[in-house]
This record gives structure tokens, sequence and C-alpha cells, in this order.
């Protein structure tokens, strides 16, 4: 698993996230674009799981619980899938926000992927 | 009326309620799934616990989503049982050996350390469900 393809796609889904914030704050309802930002946060999840099997069938698997890992990515694209579907259908601010809080988990739940798989966590 | 009020339940904030909601009862749902399944008999209690955490979440999650009277009265007491479960294991946690998990650890709940391994959000949450609650019980909507 590569230590700087977590980050990215941390950062991003953090980064993303607060800029759907603001646009949810500003009052808009979803966009394209904000819409958008969360597909490429899933692109990014979907990217770590393919490198995550070429890694695993390379001989080079988790160190940690197979899984958690594979339940917390589930979880990611269900979260990232699930809050796209209610944007599209909550087209008000709020499913604005529905967005920016599925982008900021998933940029959680990313760290744990990185935090499982190296088997390291924060305590 | 009752339409209304459902509309209302989860319209509006409601839905970022809800969403909350749903990842809560779904991160409670693996955790515990993942828990159960590598071995339960290293904290049964704790794991029960997780388990249980997880079905409030998901019926609180639904009722939130249903219709009526009936969705209501089923959210204020699911909402009322995680308030009551996440300051009562919380408290635990700090005393208690068998629930002295880390917050982050293989054996934790949801609800261990009121909810530190998920940025306090299981202690914050009831909190507002309740004011949602209320709220749309105040509007003359009950």
């Amino acid at each position: 698993m590569i230590d700087w393809l977590t980050t990215t796609v941390t950062w991003v889904c953090f980064a993303a996230g607060f800029v759907v914030l603001v646009l949810a704050l500003l009052g808009k309802a979803p966009s394209d674009f904000s819409v958008g930002l969360l597909l490429l946060g899933l692109l990014g999840v979907v990217v770590i799981g393919g490198v995550a099997v070429v890694s695993a069938i390379s001989g080079d698997g988790a160190v940690g619980d197979v899984v958690e890992w594979v339940g917390y990515w589930v979880s990611c694209i269900v979260v990232g899938v699930g809050g796209g579907l209610w944007a599209l259908i909550q087209r008000d601010r709020w499913g604005t926000v529905v967005l920016a809080v599925a982008l900021l988990t998933i940029g959680v739940m990313v760290v744990r992927l990185d935090q499982v798989w190296f088997a390291r966590g924060w305590a | 009326m009752d339409a209304r009020r459902s509309r209302r339940l989860s319209s509006g904030p409601g839905a970022v309620i809800v969403a909350v909601y749903g990842i809560l009862a779904l991160a409670a749902s693996a955790r515990s799934a993942v828990q159960i399944t590598r071995d339960f008999s290293a904290a049964p209690l704790a794991f029960s616990l997780s388990a249980f955490a997880a079905v409030v979440y998901i019926v609180a999650t639904l009722a939130l989503t249903s219709r009526g009277d009936r969705g209501y009265r089923v959210a204020k007491i699911t909402i009322t049982i995680e308030l009551v479960g996440v300051l009562l294991i919380g408290a635990l946690s700090l005393v208690a050996p068998a629930l002295q998990a880390s917050p982050f650890g293989s054996d934790a709940t949801v609800w261990s350390w009121f909810g530190a391994g998920y940025g306090f959000v299981p202690l914050v949450l009831p909190f507002v469900g309740l004011w949602w609650l209320r709220r749309a019980e105040r509007q003359g909507d009950r």
C-alpha cells in the first residue's frame, strides 16, 4: 500500500469537504461541481482498492487485519455512493451539507485504511 | 398531519441529522460485525454492547425517516437510549477495567470514552436529535 496515495486521497477529501461545506453555507444546492468533488473522492477510494489488491497479490499485503480493512473500504464506498444519490434527490442546501459530511467521513476513513493496513493506530 | 410531520423530521436540516445517523449506524454495524466474526470470546461484554449500539443506531435512523406518530415515538425512545448509552458507557470506560479499551482499540464500542474514536459525534448527536424532535413538536407539528 502506498503511503502517499492514502495521504493524497485524505487531503483531497478534506479539502473538497470544506469547499462543499462553504457552498452549503452560501445556500447552494448540489451541483455538478459539488457532486463531482464527491466522485473524485470516490475515485480515490477505488484506486486505493485497486492498489491494495495488486499489492496483496504481489506479496506486499496488509500488515494489519484484512477483514477490518475491507470493512472500512466498503464503508467508504457505501457512504460515497449513498451521499451522492442523496444529493441527487435532495436538491437544496441541506443536500450539499450531506455531500460535505460524506466527503469528510471518507477522509477520516481513508486515514483509518492507512492505519489498519500498517497495523498502527492513534493510540 | 402525520405525513407533514414525517416530511419535516427528515427534511431540511433533518436530512443532515438522518445522514449522520446513517453513517453512525453503518460504522457501528461494521465495527461490531468485525469484532464478532473475529473472536467474540475475546471481549463478550464490549462486543455485545457494540452490537447493541449498532441496532439502536439502525432503528433510530429508520425511525427518523419513517412516517407518522410511530416513527416519532420510536425515534424519541432510541435517541434517549443512545444518550443514556453514550453517557453510561463513556463513564464506565473511565472506571471499569472490562471496558477500559483504548477509544481506537479493537475491543472498543462506539460509545467508549464518550465516542472519542468517532470525534465525539456519538456524544453530540443524541442532543441534536432530541432538540430536533422537540423543535418539530413545538412547531405545532405534533
